[in-house]
């Protein structure tokens, strides 16, 4: 297994990291927080393509570990 | 006519907005409060939808500002009025300028770390003595009190090692930032949700740092992200 990063596609990683930092964080002025989630599909698909590269990056690592233990 | 508030700072200039879209394709300006300034945009409705859109309009905003000074950045969809705004910055005109004071010249810096779960949880029950309960385990009860005793020592077990890695890499980063924000999720794959205040001048030391926390642990993997507006940094203490 190697330390390099996720392979997200770069604008699905962009909008992920963007949601994290905007949605969760930053100063709230108390009852000033009007949000309206009419795109629920923006937010379950944004978090389902986050789990989904999880697991299939853990299924890479588990296919590259069983080849090197087959190669040894 | 609502406003749209994206940021504060006591170091913004209108210049620093010029050609920038804002939400709703409205053009961001400033309203100043005594030193300190708030970049709104007109809003017409009661709410902001949350859209690829909106949401990248907003970070756009603050992340122009970021290239000049850094701000304080709002929670996205922060609807107000000029009235409340001013009630806002004159209610916490301290505390705001002790908050920008903190993140002046510094960016947050993100690093997420994944560890493999199906690795840990094979470590984890070995940890918990599979087998030997199993031995000792007659009957279906004493088997399911076995098992559970297992899973409890493994989740302990894993609480202790996600801990272990938020303290790692907080060690590992060090003086490289001036603050820090690290969440512990044991019993999730993103075990570690790490944010970094690192001062301009030093993300090339930062960027070593992490680097070399790659090279020390390979066995996880590392999401890192930034520069970005002090979202996680941005509060006022009561």
């Amino acid at each position: 297994m190697t330390g390099e990063e996720l392979e997200f596609q770069e604008d699905e990683l962009s909008l992920l990291e963007t949601l994290d930092h905007v949605l969760d964080r930053g100063l709230v002025i108390a009852g000033e927080i009007t949000i309206a989630v009419a795109d629920i599909d923006l937010i379950f698909v944004g978090l389902n393509v986050l789990l989904t590269s999880v697991e299939t990056a853990r299924e890479v690592l588990h296919e590259r570990k069983k080849k090197i233990l087959s190669d040894e | 006519m609502r406003l749209y508030a994206y940021c504060l700072s006591d170091e913004l200039r209108g210049g620093m907005l010029e050609d920038v879209a804002g939400v709703s394709d409205r053009t961001p300006r400033l309203l100043e409060f005594g030193l300190v300034a708030v970049a709104v945009s007109d809003f017409e409705g009661e709410r902001v939808t949350v859209e690829r859109e909106n949401v990248f309009a907003h970070e756009r905003v603050v992340q122009r500002v970021l290239r000049h000074v850094t701000p304080l950045p709002f929670r996205f969809g922060t609807l107000s009025t000029r009235e409340k705004l001013s009630e806002y910055v004159e209610a916490n005109r301290a505390r705001l300028i002790e908050s920008l004071e903190r993140v002046r010249g510094s960016v947050e810096m993100s690093v997420k770390i994944i560890w493999d779960t199906a690795a840990s949880e094979k470590e984890m029950e070995d940890a918990g003595g599979k087998g030997e309960d199993e031995a000792e385990a007659t009957g279906k009860g004493a088997a399911y009190l076995a098992a559970r005793r297992r899973a409890l020592l493994g989740d302990e077990l894993r609480k202790e090692r996600a801990v272990e890695l938020g303290e790692w890499l907080g060690n590992l980063v060090g003086d490289a930032a001036v603050d820090s924000n690290v969440e512990v999720r044991a019993l999730e794959s993103m075990v570690v949700r790490a944010a970094f205040l690192v001062r301009r001048e030093w993300l090339d030391d930062y960027q070593e740092r992490i680097n070399e926390a790659r090279v020390q642990r390979s066995d996880l993997r590392f999401l890192t992200s930034g520069p970005w507006p002090p979202y996680s940094f941005s509060y006022i203490n009561p």
